[in-house]
C-alpha cells in the first residue's frame, strides 16, 4: 500500500521520524516566489535614492567593505528604513488578515476601524508628555486595546456582514485622528515636523533602538500566530458549522481579535497609522491563491512587499522631497477600496 | 410656520448676534468686551478716543471682523449642503465631508495653485467648485451605480474618494513647495485667515445658491417619498437633482475656497434641523443654515479660546464632537436598511 494514495492533490507530504506535514504546493510556490520578490525589491530599494548605488556598491557596503560613503548610506539610513518597512507591512499584513476573517469582511481591517489611530493617538500623546528623545512604542498596544475595547462596547453586535462595526469604526478613527491633532496643535511646530509626518505614515528616521524592541515583541507573537492559523480557517466556515467541529468560539474570537490588534499596533509604532495596507495585503495573497482563506504568513509576505512597494515608489516620485509613505498608500488603497465596493455590488441578495 | 418654530428662530438669531459680538472680542490681542462696546458705542456717547488706536481698528476689521463673517456664511453654507445632499440622496449620513466633497474641492483648488497659477478670488471660487462637482458626480454616480438607499455603502464610497483626492493633494503639495505649515492649518478646515475681498466675493455666490433652492424646494420635499411617487406628482425628479447638484457644488466650492475642509459640520447641522423640524424641508434648511453658522462660530470662538496663545482648527475641533455623534446615529438606527441589507 502506497502513501500517495491519501494524499490530497496539489499536497506535498513530509515526513519527519514518526511525524508527517501536509504541505499544500501551490502555498510553497507562492510563498518562495514572493519571498525571492521581496529579496530582489529591497536590494533594489537600497540603491535607490538621492545617491544610486550600483549593485556591486550595494553588495560592498552590505559587506561593510569599500569606500566609506555606500556604506555609511546603507547602513545609516536606507537599511533600517527598509528593515522598518518590512517589519511594519508584515504585521499590518497580519493583523488585517486576521481581523477580517474574524468579522467577515474585507473592510474590516484594523487601520479602517480605528486600532491603528488608537495605537497612534497613544503614541503622540506619550510622545509629547514625555518630550523628544525618546520613542514610545510601547504606548501604541495601550493605545489600540483601549480603542478596541472602545469599538467592541459601541458595538456588541456587528451588524449584517459587519457593515454597521466598519462604519463605527471609521468614525472612531476619525475621532482618534482629530484628537491627535488636537494634542499636536497645543505644541509649537517646531518640536512636531517629525511627529507630524509620522501621524501621516513615514518611514525616515527610524532607527535600529525602535526596530529591535518591536521585532522582538512580534517574534514573541509569533508561536501563538501559527497556533491559531488552523482554527483560523475553520472561522471561514459559518459559525455554526465551525461549532460543531468543537471549536470554542468565544475564546477563539477572543483570542484572534487580540493578536489582531497586538500586531496592528506594533505594526504602527515604527512608521505610524500607515493606511491600507492592512487591507490590501490578505486580499492580495486569497487572490493570488485562488482560494479563500490565504494563511497569515502569505499575509504578511504581501503586507511587506505592498508597504516597500509603496515606500519605494513614494522615494522615487517626490525625489527631492521627502513624502510620508502613508499618502502612496492611500492613494492606492482608495483606488483598491473602490474597486472593491464596485465588485460587491448588490447582484439580487448581496 | 409654527409658534414654537418661530420662537425657536428668534432664540437662534439673538444667539447668532451675541456670539458674532463675543467672536470680536474674543483672540490672542489684549482687547476684550469692554474696548469692543466703546468701539461700537464711541459713535453715540461722542467719545472717540479708541477710534484713533490704529491697533485695535486693525484687529476688529481686518482680523476678527472677517473671521466672524466667514464662520457664519461658511458654516451655513456648509450646513444647507448637508441637509440638500441628504433629501437628494435620501440617506441620513450624507454630508460634503464624509462623501469627499470637500477633498474633491481641495484637490481642485490645488490643482488651480499648482499648474494654473490663479490669484484671483474668482479664480479660488472656480477651481474648488470644479473639484465639489468632481466629488459630488462621483459619489452621486458611485453610489446609484452601487446601490440604491444603503447609507453605509455611501460612507465607504466617501472613505475611497476622500482617501483618493486627499492622497492627491498632499501629493502635488508637499512635492512642489516645502508649505507643510501653512497646508496643515488650512487643510484641517480654519476660518483664521480670511481676506475681506473674499468673503465679500464669495457672498453673493452663496446668496445665489441659496436663491436657486427656493424653487425647488418643494419638489424635493415630494421627492422624499421616492422618486417614482414624486414622478407621479408631476415633479421634473431629474431637474430637480440637477439643480441640487448645481447648489451643493457651489456652497461647497465657496466654503472650501474660503475655510478650507470642514469636516462634521454639516452632519450636525443637519441632524440638529432635523430634530427641530422633522418633515418640512424649507424649514429644516433655514434651520440647518442658522445651526450651521451657530456652529461654526462657537467652534472658531473655543478654538481661538482654548490653548491661548496657540491656535486649534475648527475643523479638528468639529470632528471631535461630530465623530460620536455619527456614532450613535449609526449605533442607535436598528433599521434593516442600516445594516447593509436591502430589505
Amino acid at each position: 500500500m502506497t502513501t500517495s494514495r491519501f494524499i490530497p492533490a496539489g499536497q506535498i507530504l513530509l515526513r519527519i521520524g514518526s511525524y508527517a506535514l501536509l504541505l499544500p504546493r501551490r502555498n510553497l510556490l507562492l510563498g518562495t516566489l514572493l519571498t525571492l520578490l521581496l529579496a530582489i525589491a529591497s536590494l533594489l530599494a537600497l540603491g535607490v535614492g538621492t545617491l544610486w548605488l550600483t549593485p556591486e556598491q550595494i553588495w560592498n557596503g552590505l559587506l561593510q567593505r569599500g569606500p566609506a560613503m555606500p556604506q555609511l548610506l546603507i547602513h545609516g539610513i536606507r537599511l533600517p528604513r527598509i528593515c522598518a518597512v518590512l517589519l511594519a507591512g508584515a504585521a499590518l499584513g497580519i493583523a488585517g488578515c486576521l481581523l477580517q476573517t474574524l468579522v467577515r469582511n474585507r473592510l474590516a481591517t484594523p487601520d479602517m476601524v480605528g486600532v491603528n489611530e488608537g495605537a497612534a493617538l497613544a503614541i503622540i500623546l506619550f510622545t509629547i508628555q514625555l518630550g523628544i528623545g525618546s520613542w514610545p512604542w510601547w504606548a501604541a498596544p495601550l493605545g489600540s486595546v483601549l480603542a478596541a475595547a472602545a469599538l467592541y462596547a459601541l458595538c456588541r453586535d456587528p451588524g449584517e456582514q459587519g457593515y454597521r462595526f466598519v462604519v463605527i469604526g471609521i468614525a472612531l478613527s476619525e475621532l482618534f485622528n482629530a484628537l491627535g491633532q488636537l494634542a499636536m496643535s497645543s505644541q509649537p511646530l517646531v518640536h512636531l515636523a517629525s511627529l507630524y509626518l509620522w501621524s501621516m505614515g513615514h518611514f525616515a528616521g527610524q532607527g535600529w533602538n525602535t526596530l529591535q524592541p518591536v521585532s522582538l515583541s512580534l517574534l514573541l507573537l509569533c508561536p501563538l500566530l501559527i497556533m491559531l492559523q488552523r482554527p483560523l480557517t475553520l472561522l471561514l466556515l459559518d459559525p455554526a458549522s465551525a461549532r460543531s467541529l468543537g471549536l470554542m468560539m468565544v475564546p477563539l474570537q477572543l483570542s484572534v481579535l487580540g493578536l489582531a490588534i497586538l500586531t496592528a499596533a506594533l505594526g504602527t509604532a515604527i512608521g505610524g497609522p500607515v493606511v491600507f495596507i492592512a487591507m490590501a495585503a490578505p486580499i492580495m495573497a486569497t487572490s493570488l491563491l485562488r482560494q479563500p482563506g490565504a494563511p497569515l504568513w502569505l499575509a504578511a509576505l504581501c503586507g511587506a512587499l505592498l508597504l516597500l512597494g509603496s515606500d519605494t515608489l513614494v522615494r522615487l516620485l517626490a525625489y527631492p522631497q521627502e513624502l510620508p509613505t502613508g499618502l502612496m498608500t492611500r492613494l492606492l488603497g482608495g483606488l483598491l477600496l473602490l474597486g472593491l465596493l464596485l465588485r460587491r455590488r448588490p447582484s439580487g441578495d448581496n | 410656520m409654527h409658534r414654537h418654530h418661530r420662537r425657536l428662530a428668534s432664540v437662534g438669531l439673538l444667539l447668532l448676534g451675541s456670539f458674532m459680538l463675543l467672536s470680536m472680542a474674543v483672540g490672542a490681542g489684549e482687547y476684550g468686551l469692554s474696548e469692543l462696546f466703546g468701539y461700537l458705542f464711541g459713535y453715540l456717547g461722542g467719545d472717540t478716543a479708541l477710534h484713533s488706536n490704529p491697533h485695535l481698528t486693525m484687529i476688529l476689521y481686518t482680523l476678527r471682523l472677517p473671521r466672524t463673517l466667514c464662520a457664519v456664511l461658511v458654516g451655513s453654507a456648509l450646513a444647507v449642503a448637508a441637509t440638500l445632499l441628504q433629501s437628494a440622496t435620501r440617506n441620513p449620513l450624507a454630508e460634503p465631508g464624509l462623501l469627499g466633497v470637500n477633498a474633491g474641492a481641495v484637490l481642485g483648488l490645488i490643482l488651480g495653485l499648482t499648474y494654473a497659477g490663479i490669484s484671483s478670488s474668482f479664480g479660488y471660487l472656480l477651481w474648488s467648485a470644479g473639484g465639489a462637482l468632481l466629488g459630488n458626480l462621483l459619489v452621486l454616480a458611485l453610489g446609484s451605480l452601487l446601490s440604491t438607499g444603503q447609507p453605509l455603502t455611501l460612507i465607504l464610497v466617501g472613505v475611497a474618494l476622500n482617501a483618493i483626492f486627499s492622497g492627491l493633494s498632499s501629493f502635488l503639495l508637499l512635492a512642489n513647495q516645502a508649505v507643510l505649515d501653512q497646508f496643515r492649518f488650512w487643510d484641517m478646515g480654519s476660518v483664521a485667515a480670511v481676506e475681506m475681498a473674499a468673503l465679500l466675493f464669495l457672498l453673493p455666490v452663496v446668496l445665489l445658491a441659496w436663491l436657486l433652492i427656493l424653487p425647488v424646494c418643494r419638489s424635493l420635499s415630494l421627492m422624499q417619498m421616492g422618486d417614482t411617487q414624486a414622478r407621479a406628482l408631476g415633479v421634473a425628479t431629474q431637474r430637480v437633482r440637477l439643480i441640487i447638484l448645481l447648489v451643493v457644488t457651489l456652497l461647497t466650492g465657496s466654503a472650501v475656497a474660503l475655510a478650507g475642509p470642514i469636516g462634521f459640520l454639516g452632519l450636525l447641522a443637519a441632524v440638529l434641523a432635523r430634530q427641530v423640524a422633522p418633515v418640512a424641508l424649507g424649514r429644516q434648511l433655514l434651520f440647518s443654515a442658522l445651526t450651521g453658522a451657530l456652529l461654526l462660530l462657537v467652534a472658531d470662538i473655543l478654538a481661538r479660546w482654548l490653548i491661548q496663545p496657540f491656535e486649534l482648527a475648527d475643523g479638528t475641533l468639529l470632528a471631535v464632537v461630530g465623530a460620536p455623534v455619527l456614532i450613535g446615529m449609526v449605533w442607535r438606527t436598528r433599521t434593516p436598511w442600516l445594516t447593509g441589507r436591502a430589505a
